[in-house]
């Protein structure tokens, strides 16, 4: 087990050193082979974003909690809200059949169009805002649930029904444990969105995080470039970061393989070793 | 179940969501809406405003249309490829694989207005820019599918196939493959709305034609019912284009659990 | 088939049910301006949305704030900063804001479409858009652009070209491309498009700063073909200057924000250095919002820098702006009333 997981980690360490060389690669080649005036703009070295990540550290980290504080807001409302559709949908098919074409319908307003609806419906522009946020993650989590939900076996529903179970007993003993990973598949889809509807929602005005930062470093031109890449590295990895936090829930919470009891005595162990 | 029963059953489907429907559009176009959300005629615009610009402006509209259009399905259709061929590879060298993948998903949280402006930067003003960030964003969510559905196989099944001296390329295609199959059109099914949305969000941007070029104009000039008129479109492509993949899913899976009434 | 029906039944009330209370929690909020307490003076907050982000193209209100212009007249002003996906008249209108700037010829069709808003002032005198293009196009007038790639920022900043174009006699639909620019200059710098728009407080330095010399970029400058129309106007909530004490509060929020562009464009360095606190540093440089501080004070004040010259509602400027969207059919007929100017009069009053 533990063998594994050095080697996730070794394998995670080769691909990115292989992305970095091949990034530096590509922009040697612009800069250099093609003498590409906009290269700076293409893509800059990826060495000269990392220095300017450290040398601009303070300002990009502050930025990146303002925005990560928003994205797990709008994240969290928007998966209870995809859950919740998505066990609806699962009482009878044919509520699946009324409601998901006008989810669909939904997801393809643009927020451009939907944002004064909003404001004018909520009167609140934080408010708003994180119902914005979680307007766009609940989509992939209601599917994936769902999918889920509807995946299990009829055999097996049946015996609960035969046994006399009641509906909730099917759902906490059968359904719910049935579709996790489906739920998950789908929490992994979402947590990186979070981020960009977070980066998103600043769009809408902000004077701070990465959106922001984003923004301005177009505005600016050239002398943003640089600021440009750096806030970018900086939204994904924030996407990673949702995405492992989504990861290590699904870790500690899945029955039978690592729960979070074995969790704390490895970590225990280990700490007792070092 | 005999067959009229079944029939009978969807089209007991199709009526009870048309009804509701009906129920919006009714309360919509009597106010009820803009009543209960206190909103103004001209934040949301009547129904009835809608289809009639619709029906003047019906060939301008179309013809944008069908260039997001083409932006969106052929980007799906890339990125998509791109993305199960990462997780063909993912799943053939799992050493290596693991942390691909890992890495694939933080695709999925660059900003659309940064990914927007890489790739007219990369790609140009014309549409391979727009093809390329449907593509990137329908990648991912390829992959991370496909890699799940190739490598979570059934209890000791690919034992068997080992047991039964099954060479790496059988395994693929007879056990892999089908396994894969219910996680990529889930991939698909999300791919379509991201896809469009996202080949709309993009024409925002740098662009000459398409929705979203449109969209940006009529909503900052508070032309409300023409704004609604491409929503509508945009809308309706994005149920086609979903009700396309759920058929599909319905002819290929028909041995999943899933599609079991 | 019955149960299909009664669970049906009771989602959909289910759903109305809780949509009916969210509207409730909605609507509970009233919208009288709070007070707050600072420095041992009652202040009322006047939320004030900017149309763009914090830079200096509203160098007057930031520094209005910093000297405590707003609290000398008993307001606490919230300043919201704008960005791409916002539509600050409709903000205003909406009631998200009481008090912001929008372009004059974005606000006119929220006017006749009767939108709660109207304009109390205008900030630049002069239009700040110009088209860019390399030298090596050979671009020079008008009659030029035929057949040629035209960036636009369609939808806020596209009709000074619709009329430049047809002053010339030529069609934007047929004898030249418009194309929907963002917020960069990457598609001139990279060949993609032929012209480009640009504000000559921003984007025009942001090409000399990509190492073009002025030499090396050709400008069309509308106002030299009186083809400018007006930007940066402030706008107001109309039902909320209909409330008591409103007025007063605009009054206050007028001559405040005269005084502090007074001084922004006196001494537009300094002005720079206080926005300076407010834009992402990192993106920017400090020679940058200088020497865009100085075009916005040429624009915002052409003919003095006196208190009372600032903000001023000339008929004569914006009457051809709106002449100008009704020829474009941007609005069908003139709206009723486009500008309030007894706000803008009541605060000069008070200078003496």
């Amino acid at each position: 087990m533990k063998e594994k997981k050095t080697n996730k980690t070794i394998s995670i360490i080769v691909c990115l050193a292989l992305l970095m060389g091949l990034w530096e690669f590509i922009a040697f080649y612009l800069d250099k082979m093609l003498k590409d005036p906009m290269a700076v703009k293409k893509l800059p070295y990826l060495h000269s974003v990392i220095a300017k990540i450290f040398t601009d550290f303070d300002s990009l980290f502050s930025a990146v909690m303002f925005t990560f504080t928003k994205a797990l807001q709008g994240f969290a409302i928007g998966s209870v809200i995809g859950i919740c559709i998505a066990i609806f949908m699962s009482f009878h098919k044919s509520l699946e059949k009324m409601i998901l074409p006008y989810m669909i319908v939904l997801q393809m307003i643009p927020i451009l169009a939907l944002a004064p609806i909003v404001y004018t419906v909520v009167k609140d522009s934080g408010m708003s805002r994180t119902v914005l946020a979680a307007f766009i993650t609940f989509f992939p989590v209601a599917v994936n649930m769902y999918q889920g939900l509807r995946s299990v076996d009829n055999d097996k529903k049946d015996i609960m029904r035969i046994l006399a179970a009641r509906r909730i007993t099917v759902y906490t003993k059968l359904m719910f444990p049935f579709s996790r990973q489906y739920l998950f598949t789908g929490l992994k889809l979402a947590a990186p969105s979070a981020v960009t509807a977070a980066v998103l929602v600043e769009m809408m005005g902000s004077s701070e995080g990465i959106g922001f930062k984003i923004l301005s470093s177009l505005y600016y031109g050239a002398t943003g470039a640089i600021n440009f890449w750096a806030s970018v590295v900086m939204a994904s990895l924030m996407g990673i970061s949702t995405y492992l936090l989504v990861v290590l829930i699904e870790k500690l919470t899945t029955p039978g393989v690592i729960t979070l009891k074995t969790f704390k005595r490895r970590r225990g162990a280990e700490n007792e070793q070092s | 179940m005999s067959k009229a029963k079944r029939l009978w059953k969807k089209t007991q489907d199709i009526i009870l969501s048309l009804v509701l429907g009906v129920v919006i559009i009714f309360a919509w176009q009597q106010g009820g809406l803009h009543y209960i959300f206190g909103l103004k005629p001209y934040q949301l615009s009547y129904p009835s405003d809608i289809i009639r610009t619709l029906n003047d402006d019906f060939s301008v509209i179309m013809s944008n249309t069908v260039w997001t259009l083409k932006e969106a399905v052929v980007g799906i259709f890339v990125g998509s490829l791109i993305g199960f061929v990462i997780a063909v590879f993912a799943a053939a060298f799992p050493k290596l694989g693991v942390g691909g993948i890992s890495i694939v998903t933080a695709v999925n949280a660059i900003p659309m207005i940064a990914m927007a402006s890489i790739m007219n930067n990369w790609f140009g003003m014309e549409m391979a820019s727009k093809v390329a960030v449907v593509a990137v964003f329908s990648m991912a969510s390829m992959t991370l599918n496909a890699y799940r559905g190739m490598t979570e196989l059934p209890p000791f099944s690919k034992d068997l196939m080992q047991i039964c001296a099954a060479r790496k390329i059988e395994t693929f295609f007879k056990l892999q493959l089908p396994n894969c199959l219910p996680y990529m059109l889930t991939a698909l099914k999300v791919s379509t709305t991201t896809g469009l949305m996202s080949a709309i969000c993009s024409e925002f941007f740098t662009s000459y034609k398409g929705i979203g070029y449109q969209l940006t104009a009529s909503i900052k000039l508070s032309q409300m019912s023409v704004a609604w008129a491409y929503i509508l479109v945009a809308t309706l492509c994005g149920v086609l284009m979903y009700a396309i993949i759920s058929i599909i899913e319905r002819v290929a899976l028909k041995w999943h659990a899933s599609q079991r009434s | 088939m019955k149960k299909v029906l009664m669970k049906t039944l009771s989602a959909l009330t289910a759903g109305i049910l809780l949509s009916a209370g969210l509207t409730s929690c909605g609507s509970s909020e009233g919208s009288s301006n709070a007070t707050v307490t600072k420095n041992g003076k009652t202040l009322t907050t006047v939320d004030f949305q900017l149309k763009w982000l914090p830079s200096v193209q509203f160098m007057g209100f930031y520094v209005a704030y910093e000297k405590g212009y707003y609290e000398d007249e008993g307001i606490d002003l919230n300043i919201i900063s704008g960005g791409s996906d916002i539509v600050s008249a409709q903000q205003v209108s909406i009631g998200a804001a009481d008090i912001g700037i929008a372009n004059l010829y974005g606000l006119l069709p929220y006017e006749e479409q009767g939108y709660p808003i109207v304009e109390i002032g205008q900030v630049f005198q002069e239009g700040s858009l110009m088209l860019c293009s390399k030298a090596s196009s050979g671009i020079k007038t008008p009659e030029d652009l035929k057949g040629k790639k035209i960036g636009a920022w369609v939808g806020t900043a596209d009709y000074p070209i619709y009329s430049l174009l047809d002053k010339y006699g030529i069609d934007k639909d047929k004898d030249c491309t418009i194309v929907s620019q963002d917020y960069t200059m990457d598609a001139l710098l990279n060949d993609e498009i032929d012209v480009a728009s640009a504000n000559i407080y921003n984007e025009y330095i942001v090409l000399q700063e990509s190492g073009l010399s002025k030499d090396d970029i050709n400008v069309i400058n509308f106002e030299d073909y009186d083809c400018g129309m007006l930007e940066d106007a402030i706008i107001a909530n109309t039902d909320w200057a209909a409330q008591d004490g409103s007025d007063k509060l605009i009054e206050g929020f007028m001559r405040a924000s005269m005084k502090g562009w007074s001084d922004a464009c006196t001494d537009p360095e300094a002005a720079a250095e206080i926005v300076w606190n407010y834009v992402d540093q990192s993106s920017t440089t400090l020679e940058h919002q200088k020497a865009s501080a100085k075009e916005v004070a040429s624009l915002a004040a052409p003919d003095g820098t006196e208190t009372e010259k600032m903000l001023r509602l000339g008929d004569d400027k914006i009457g051809s702006t709106v002449d100008a969207c009704l020829k474009f059919d941007i609005i069908k007929e003139k709206p009723a009333k486009v500008y309030d100017d007894s706000y803008w009069k009541a605060a000069v009053e008070g200078l003496k």
